[in-house]
């Protein structure tokens, strides 16, 4: 009896530090380059597509998000995933991410931009200052992935 | 009745068993509650100061991340760095981040430091291992139903459900039914 409760505690351990594989398996052979599916986003657009790159940072309060480095410098594309199916832990930033989803485009208007703008600022513990914000027309459109699944290596 | 003594040993039972994982689930429900304010399973502390940048060359070189890291006072293991920005650099290590202001020197380190039992109460409230904690959980919420159930029939009398128990039982029924019509 001791035996085996011991044994069903190992298992237990085990995977519970085994917390890479988050969401759905990766189901697509190939990872496509960010950079690609930002020069041509149009052509990506709800489709599936499997990126990979560097956690360059993570929403700190529920783990909803995921930020991914380009192939490109400075460039990076936002994975995000709907609250609580998958939670990115913090501790993945500067780790590499494979992440699978759909690629999906937001149109806003200047009202949501501006409440986007506050709500982004507010989970990276930032100040916005909505009304001195200049809107570009680059802000109304946010490309992102719309995650299904990823590993964290 | 001897349905009532099954009854009151399952219940009896049944809870014995679920001391354990209810502690668990309420206190990471309560943690979990308040995400919006804090995060649950991390502490999150950043420390900002300022580094002598003049002898950079910008894009920085292994070398210049390996003084940035020196004139930070950071040892570690470097795991990855990104620049955000021609004039940013963030230097990644283990549960640290160093971003650096490569033209003013602003420097910030962000040290992340796991919240002790919530953040392994949280991971297996929200189901991080999925696998067989899956079913486990399930299991778990089926206990908890019939300890719920069996919890109605343990006293009879004008104790049990046909007396005060049928008001206190309404009661806990009425105010999750109140909270849906104010705010959903």
């Amino acid at each position: 009896m001791v035996k085996r409760l011991l044994l069903f505690i190992l298992l237990l351990s085990y995977m519970l530090a085994n917390e890479i594989e988050l969401g759905k398996k990766l189901e697509l052979d190939s990872t496509t380059k960010v950079s690609v599916i930002l020069d041509n986003p149009e052509k990506y657009l709800d489709k599936p597509v499997q990126v990979s790159g560097t956690v360059v940072d993570v929403c700190s309060h529920r783990g909803c998000w995921i930020e991914v480095a380009s192939d490109r410098p400075y460039e990076t594309i936002v994975v995000k995933v709907d609250d609580g199916v998958i939670v990115f832990p913090i501790t993945a930033k500067g780790k590499n991410v494979v992440a699978e989803g759909k690629f999906e485009k937001l149109s806003l208007n200047d009202e949501q931009v501006l409440r986007f703008k506050k709500h982004e600022a507010e989970e990276k513990g930032e100040e916005f200052d909505e009304k001195n914000y200049k809107l570009t027309e680059e802000d109304k459109t946010i490309y992102r992935l719309r995650g299904l699944g990823a590993v964290i290596q | 009745m001897k349905w009532r003594k099954w009854n009151n040993i399952f219940h009896r039972d049944l809870g014995y068993l679920a001391v354990g994982l209810t502690i668990i689930y309420s206190v990471s429900g309560i943690a979990v509650n308040h995400v919006a304010d804090w995060n649950p399973s991390y502490k999150i502390d950043n420390h900002t100061f300022q580094i002598d940048v003049s002898f950079l060359q910008v894009p920085p070189s292994d070398s210049d991340v390996n003084k940035i890291m020196s004139l930070s006072g950071i040892s570690g293991e470097i795991e990855s760095t990104f620049m955000p920005g021609p004039d940013h650099i963030r230097i990644f290590l283990e549960n640290q981040t160093l971003d650096v202001n490569l033209k003013t020197g602003n420097a910030e380190l962000e040290t992340i430091n796991k919240r002790a039992f919530l953040q392994e109460f949280n991971a297996m409230h929200l189901n991080h291992p999925k696998k067989l904690w899956t079913w486990m959980a399930d299991i778990y919420a089926a206990v908890l139903i019939i300890l719920a159930v069996t919890g109605l029939f343990v006293l009879k009398g004008k104790k049990g459900i046909t007396g005060r128990g049928a008001w206190l039982t309404g009661l806990g029924i009425l105010i999750p039914l109140i909270f849906y019509f104010i705010y959903l």
